[in-house]
């Protein structure tokens, strides 16, 4: 027998799973949320009009592989309950939610419309989660709570809902385990003096990737209409000091710079201006967003940190900021002003971590090392250090090959 | 010309009725010609649905399809298998993309998403009837040779994993450095030209003083960084500046650098090109902190437009910056510049400060990775795209990472960008991989959708061959240009160059797209 245990099913789970499987080996993909994809499933493509390499897609397909490939078991909304050490690998327990939904589904959501209860107790996948199937919180459910509702099993066309499901304990023997739970995004919040969670204009970039994911227009939270001027600003909570963390998430750049590029396309009247520390774009030959930058003529790059954003005018927001020099102090309005957030790893101190041996490092990402890989733990993807979606992918390749490579010298 | 036409109308659930008549769209599709059969189904991606689809269109005997319904990705696989069984060509069926090109744009003006519904049907209706049936053919490779350019750390350990899935490396190294790598290992070996297609690439390779051939299935593209090739106005004028890699390895043997040091990202700062990107921010700030813990009162100066310490390289930054290095960012008008005539000071403008600072330096340092100038000739060689630094491009995400837009060609390593050793190292280890995937495979699928020439139209001009990224057409027997099938992606480029209009696209003739777009614009346009 020969499988591998992959725990999470973002990018780097979803990289790894496929490689692995498209060289013979069997997988058990583990995935605590109720569909695949990861931070991917809420970031929009930034290609409206032309490719512009965010990578997002490319984890969305590989979850549509991954579900149709025969020799990859997926479990959503399960979680690993404990691995112990066996004689070829670990013996693994997975405790796995019940769905309520079966594969019948076919993501029509004439059932969220049906459900009385505030808020909904079905949903469907999140952003563009795969598969697209729906799923039922017990918790919030009143046919759980109060043992009569069946609005959505009434409504269902394809008879889908199943109030049956029961949770499951599954047992499997694998020989490696590949630990990819990525990344958690660092709340825009914590940086109190930004606005964010005071002024509604004020969103993280989080948020405007799912509204431009869904709707595919950004608007203005407050009142709905589109912005014609929009502050991006880098580094929230990234490299500082007091609040946030002190290394570099090193992707915002790369996505704060093509979403920049992606409102431009979807609306040519925006000005926008783009605070930033240092232009850390990855695999963008010649600093293409400076050029791109300078052939707009409703764009500015500025190089300063803003300080502070108040409420301003008509309902506007007044941003103020140091000049370029650090000699002059600035202050304009805007419409929206979006804060590019970075990432801390997730689960790197987790129970499962801990019992598998993973350490982690001052930053409290998760260590990678050869003593873990002899003993079939492999740390892969952001949870193990600052990555982008490319960079995930390239890693997971290199990750496989490693086990592979161990297996062939036989430790 | 005739045809029977099924058209299937998918009400997405919900989603379409909401917005647009569906009575209507059905009307129109029964009233216009060849239409033998309409339907309206719940959800084509449901499988009782399709399976009522394929049912009638057996039934009707129908020859091609019309589909209104979502995304390509969603619906294809399991629609174009489905009519396959039916017995019908999968470049027969026209899908039209309601959902995201109707609905979801329109969702506030229900009017005019009808009239777009409307002519769209229209469109693909009058482009239905003038398809025709095309097949696919496939190849098999006449080699398992995976060539490797480049046996730098990406290069080896692409080779490493490549000869894992079986495939039989060949190295090429320009100097002579012995390795222990699977394979053959070519010395002196330098790429020099190519012709073929992916999986069956014929490559000319000079080793030594001599040109030799070799077939190969795959090509990885490991040139890595031209460290040694440093020019411009400071390397110039300070003749005893050094690499930051010469430097590094002088510090190991326990060489004391003289004076205060200063490291520059790049030997010419005020050039036309701002070369950024070439700046070795890893390695530098590795260096810095060595030096300042071995020589603490030392003096050292980073000079550099843009400090990318990205990732957990910041605090690498921070604790350089904490030892007293001292960074200085200028821009391109403050750019520093060297005395020639005494070339021991060096004057920068501080970016965010303002101030103009004159710094005494013993010894010079350039930190930047300039693209490899054997790029080009590489680049030049496989037809392949490269960036205006000079560097190969990465193709398209989409179809996995480390690929370049022609298929078969892998590239990796500081080829693509400078980047760390160990990111080299994992880069090689997945075009190594995508490579041995990729000749493991043995055949190569081809056809469908490719250019044809009429051969009494050509004037054997050339153009097309000059403007083919793929190197498909070549001039045959007859002296008229020809298409090898194989090579051909489809991009339809020497369609539209053709000066004499000899060729055409199976699937997107001139008769198609005209009469379709006739239909979307509506009279002559």
């Amino acid at each position: 027998m020969n499988q591998v245990l992959i725990v999470g099913g973002g990018p780097a789970g979803l990289t790894a799973a496929k490689t692995l499987v498209d060289r013979g080996t069997e997988v058990v993909l583990v995935e605590r949320k109720e569909s695949l994809g990861g931070m991917a499933r809420e970031l929009t493509c930034k290609g409206l009009v032309e490719c512009r390499n965010c990578g997002v897609c490319f984890a969305m397909d590989r979850a549509g592989e991954i579900l149709r490939e025969p020799n990859a078991e997926v479990l959503l909304l399960s979680e690993v309950a404990s691995a112990t050490k066996a004689d070829h690998g670990y013996s693994v327990k997975i405790k796995t939610a019940p769905r309520y939904i079966t594969d019948d589904c076919i993501g029509c959501g004439k059932c969220v419309a049906v459900c009385p209860v505030e808020g909904k107790a079905i949903f469907p996948p999140t952003g563009s989660g795969q598969p697209r199937l729906h799923w039922i919180d017990k918790s919030k459910c009143l046919h759980f709570k109060k043992g009569k509702c069946d609005k959505c099993a009434s409504v269902c066309p394809t008879h889908a809902v199943d109030f049956e499901d029961r949770a499951k304990n599954i047992t499997r023997n694998v020989n490696a385990v590949v630990y990819a739970t990525g990344i958690d995004p660092i709340d825009a919040c914590e940086m109190s003096r930004l606005g964010c969670g005071i002024l509604k204009d004020v969103v993280s970039s989080v948020d405007a990737e799912r509204i431009l994911n869904e709707k595919g227009r950004l608007m203005r939270p407050s009142d709905g209409k589109a912005p014609k001027k929009i502050a991006v600003m880098q580094c929230v909570g990234s490299r500082t000091v007091k609040v946030g963390v002190e290394y570099c998430s090193k992707f915002c750049c790369k996505y704060a710079t093509k979403m920049s590029q992606l409102l431009l396309d979807t609306d040519p009247d925006i000005n926008l201006d783009f605070y930033f520390m240092d232009l850390r774009t990855l695999y963008e030959p010649q600093d293409e967003f400076k050029l791109w930058a300078k052939s707009k003529k409703t764009v500015k790059l500025i190089r300063s940190m803003p300080s502070v954003v108040l409420p301003g005018k008509d309902g506007k927001l007044l941003l103020r900021a140091a000049g370029e020099t650090d000699l002059d102090i600035t202050e304009t309005e805007y419409d929206l002003i979006i804060l590019s957030v970075g990432m801390r790893p997730s689960g790197a101190s987790a129970e499962l971590a801990k019992s598998l041996g993973i350490q982690t490092d001052k930053s409290g990402f998760a260590v990678a090392n050869h003593e873990l890989e002899s003993k079939g733990v492999f740390v892969c993807g952001a949870v193990s250090e600052p990555m982008d979606i490319e960079e995930t992918a390239v890693r997971a390749a290199a990750t496989v090959s490693k086990m592979h490579h161990q297996k062939e010298v036989g430790t | 010309m005739k045809a029977r036409i099924q058209v299937v109308l998918c009400k997405c659930c919900t989603e379409m009725p909401k917005l647009l008549n569906m009575e209507k769209l059905q009307k129109l599709a029964e009233d216009s010609s060849m239409v033998v059969s309409v339907m309206t189904v719940d959800a084509v991606c449901d499988g009782k649905d399709l399976a009522r689809i394929v049912g009638e269109a057996k039934e009707r005997e129908i020859d091609r399809a019309v589909v209104l319904a979502c995304h390509k990705k969603d619906i294809s696989p399991n629609l174009l298998k489905a009519y396959r069984r039916a017995g019908i060509n999968e470049f027969l069926i026209e899908l039209v993309n309601m959902r995201e090109e109707v609905v979801l744009p329109h969702a506030d003006e229900p009017e005019r998403a009808q009239a777009k519904a409307e002519t769209k049907l229209k469109a693909a209706l009058t482009r239905a009837i003038m398809l025709a049936p095309l097949e696919k053919q496939s190849e098999e490779m006449k080699t398992k040779n995976v060539v490797i350019v480049g046996a730098g750390v990406a290069g080896q350990a692409a080779a490493h994993e490549a000869a894992k899935s079986g495939a039989h490396t060949v190295l090429l190294e320009k100097t002579s450095k012995s390795l222990k790598v699977p394979g053959v290992i070519m010395t002196h070996a330098q790429l020099v030209g190519a012709s073929g297609y992916g999986g069956n690439f014929q490559l000319k390779i000079k080793a030594g003083e001599k040109v030799e051939e070799l077939g190969a299935a795959a090509v990885v593209i490991a040139t890595g960084g031209g460290w040694t090739t440093l020019k411009g106005p400071l390397a110039k004028a300070v003749k005893d500046a050094v690499p930051l890699y010469k430097f590094y390895e002088h510090m190991q043997s326990g060489m004391v650098p003289k004076g205060p040091v200063v490291i520059v990202d790049t030997p010419d700062p005020a050039g036309k090109t701002m070369k950024v990107q070439d700046y070795a921010w890893d390695d530098t700030l590795e260096t810095v902190i060595q030096l300042k813990k071995k020589h603490p009162e030392l003096l050292v100066y980073v000079i550099f437009q843009e400090m990318r310490a990205f990732g957990l390289s910041e605090l690498a930054y921070k604790e350089a910056a904490d030892l007293g290095v001292r960074f200085i960012r200028y821009d391109k008008a403050g750019a520093p510049k060297i005395d020639a005539k005494n070339p021991i000071a060096l004057t920068v403008k501080d970016f965010s400060q303002g101030e103009v600072l004159d710094l005494k330096f013993g010894t010079l340092v350039f930190a930047s990775i300039p693209a490899n100038q054997d790029n080009q000739m590489i680049a030049d060689a496989l037809r392949i795209p490269m960036t205006v630094d000079g560097s190969i491009r990465r193709g398209s995400i989409q179809r996995w990472p480390v690929t370049t837009p022609k298929p078969g060609i892998f590239v990796c390593g500081s080829a693509l960008f400078p980047k760390s050793r160990e990111l080299a190292k994992a880069e090689g280890e997945a075009a190594g991989t995508m490579a041995g995937q990729f000749v493991k495979r043995g055949m190569i699928e081809y056809g469908g959708s490719v250019a044809q020439v009429t051969p009494e139209k050509c004037s054997a001009c050339l153009t097309c061959i000059r403007t083919c990224p793929y190197e498909a057409p070549f001039i045959g027997a007859a002296n008229k240009a020809e298409i090898k099938v194989q090579a051909c992606q489809g991009c339809g480029m020497c369609v539209g160059i053709c000066p004499s209009k000899a060729i055409d696209l199976h699937h997107y003739t001139d008769d198609q797209v005209m009469e379709e777009a006739r239909t979307l614009l509506g009279g002559d346009f």
